[in-house]
């Protein structure tokens, strides 16, 4: 069985074909489900940041933190720190992700035979500009 | 998430009337993948040598790098030079801008002829720019404002969004809570907030709130819950043409001067600068340029100063594919005393490649008048169609066309199913082709008013 496998070059050509498809399928629907996952965690320290801005000012005031598996008791001005330096990581990440998405999922299309979409890959523009062009 | 890595939509602004015109049955030119003319695909029938030049050029428009190129399509009446035009217009699909012109309509009050030909030649360029923004995107699942308890304090509020994998909880400032009220946005409406203008807007109301009410007002949509993350960033790729970014930018609020139509002449320097501006973004990679085709028909209506026009105007850079199409022979150009071929002066003639068509024969017309028939939603049996078919050989095509509906509504009189001989015989004794009734003039010439009666002059087509 293996044999006709190895001896037919468009058999191989076919398996490769269909490993690089869904292997890139794999790889969009995880990239998907982290940016999911990352907005979620993105919320939550917004959320969190909130509560800890309406508390009122008080300088000796401890938060309890969860770590993992453990409970920390911190003051509160380091909390904040901590949480809105998680924020820029966060951003950070999920804004590579996105980069990253878009030729990948060009890719995809073009592996599955679709038409490109094209236009995707120029710069952000803002309606200002439209208006002002001959400043 | 990025917006096309979900599916596509195209967003159809206009519903389409769907009236059947005389080219509305042609969805393409027909061709196959090596560019072969099929003998009867997508509403073309025969015709074959100018469908394949057509092909070729297609590809020269797709591929976009040449610019300024022009095609004269010549043939005599009803040889299929605007459906050839058609079947281009239709291949290109939406995203080419594809601008349709009449020889005649650039003579006009409001502006000089040169004026319209450069709207028009503005027309056919495409700029492709892409709005990127960061947006909140949810199912409401309660909103909250409390109304302060001592005067001037400001009203504090909580909403809930939620998509189907994540819910969470925002803080509403005043501006925020005043346009929400504004919006009327109650627990179960599906909203999109911009961040960066802030500006909200309710896209529907959520299918799994639909059993809430027994009855709701009439401009309910319902929409589905959204996926995904709550904030998206959302792009979108709009094509504009030049002649509307040049309509935007010719005098304040000028975006209403597009709706109304009344552009007036617009400036050079206007024009130059958007030029180089375009030119500025293409550089930074934040637009790109679509160049498209513009169709003059009847093109033996442009005079000398047109046509002049037209020699400097496709030496430009940024200038569409030009296709034009005229049904004259050796004629006199218009504004001058002198004749030449089509009408149109030598050394615009030699910048064009020049396809011709020839006139159908009988068995292509037979499938063309099948064609039609099955557009305007006819039935005919077959021994009609074959009269009609010998019919349009003796007088036109145009002719034979026309007969179609009329047989039809003669048919529906009489409560018939399918039209038949007597129904064509009917009209074809009602409605007179062209060399029947210029027969008819030559025996009553001198019964119609202010004949002059002459004896020996043809009288010229």
């Amino acid at each position: 069985m293996s044999t006709i496998i190895e001896d037919n070059p468009l058999i191989k050509e076919a398996i490769r074909y269909l490993t690089d498809l869904e292997l890139l399928g794999e790889e969009v629907l995880s990239d998907k489900h982290q940016l999911v996952e990352l907005d979620r965690k993105r919320n939550a320290n917004r959320e969190a940041l909130r509560k800890l801005k309406q508390k009122p000012e008080n300088e000796k005031q401890k938060e309890w933190v969860c770590f993992g598996n453990m409970f920390i008791q911190m003051p509160t001005k380091s909390v904040s720190k901590k949480l809105t330096e998680d924020q820029i990581e966060i951003e950070k990440e999920i804004r590579t992700i996105q980069d990253n998405l878009k030729p990948k999922v060009a890719r995809l299309h073009k592996l599955e035979g679709e038409e490109d979409i094209s236009g995707f890959f120029l710069k952000g523009f803002t309606p200002a500009d439209l208006k002002n062009m001959t400043s | 998430m990025t917006e096309e890595a979900g599916k596509l939509e195209q967003i159809r602004d206009i519903t389409r009337i769907d009236r059947i015109g005389a080219h509305s049955h042609i969805r393409g030119l027909g061709l196959n993948d090596a560019l072969e003319p099929r003998h009867t695909s997508q509403g073309m029938v025969g015709q074959v040598q100018a469908r394949r030049a057509a092909g070729i050029i297609l590809e020269m428009i797709k591929e976009g790098k040449i610019a300024g190129r022009a095609i004269l399509i010549g043939g005599q009446p009803g040889t299929g030079k605007t459906a050839i035009a058609m079947g281009m217009s239709q291949s290109l699909g939406t995203d080419t801008p594809f601008t349709a012109i009449s020889g005649s309509e650039i003579f006009s009050l409001e502006m000089s002829r040169t004026e319209a030909l450069t709207q028009a030649f503005r027309k056919s360029i495409g700029v492709r720019i892409k709005e990127e923004t960061e947006i909140i995107e949810g199912e409401v699942v309660e909103i909250q404002i409390d109304r302060p308890v001592s005067e001037g304090g400001a009203k504090v509020g909580k909403l809930t969004l939620k998509t189907t994998e994540m819910e969470t909880i925002y803080d509403l400032g005043a501006k925020m809570i005043e346009s929400l009220t504004k919006e009327k946005v109650q627990a179960g409406d599906i909203i999109t907030i911009d961040k960066s203008s802030g500006r909200s807007t309710k896209l529907g109301r959520s299918y799994t709130r639909a059993r809430d009410y027994d009855a709701m007002g009439p401009q309910t949509k319902y929409v589905h819950c959204p996926e995904g993350e709550l904030q998206k960033r959302k792009e979108v790729v709009h094509t504009v043409s030049l002649h509307e970014i040049d309509v935007i930018n010719s005098r304040t609020q000028g975006f209403l001067a597009l709706f109304s139509g009344d552009t007036g002449e617009i400036k050079t320097e206007v024009r130059d600068q958007i030029s180089i501006k375009i030119a500025e973004w293409r550089e930074e990679g934040k637009a790109d340029i679509v160049p498209g085709v513009l169709f003059i028909d009847e093109v033996h209506m442009l005079d000398i100063e047109c046509f002049s026009f037209l020699n400097r105007a496709l030496e430009s850079d940024m200038a569409p594919i030009l296709i034009m199409a005229t049904n004259r022979g050796i004629t006199k150009i218009r504004g001058t005393n002198y004749t030449s071929p089509h009408g149109i002066p030598i050394d615009l003639l030699d910048r064009l490649l020049i396809v011709s068509t020839v006139p159908y024969d009988e068995k292509e017309m037979h499938k063309i008048l099948a064609i039609r028939c099955e557009e305007e939603d006819v039935e005919m049996n077959e021994e009609a169609l074959a009269i009609l078919t010998k019919i349009g050989g003796e007088t036109s095509l145009r002719y034979a066309i026309q007969l179609i509906t009329a047989s039809a509504l003669t048919c529906r009189k009489r409560k018939g199913a399918e039209v038949e001989i007597q129904d064509i015989k009917r009209v074809y004794a009602l409605f007179l082709d062209e060399s029947r009734s210029s027969q008819f003039l030559k025996e009553y010439q001198k019964d119609f008013m202010f004949s002059e009666i002459q004896t020996d002059t043809d009288n010229s087509k």
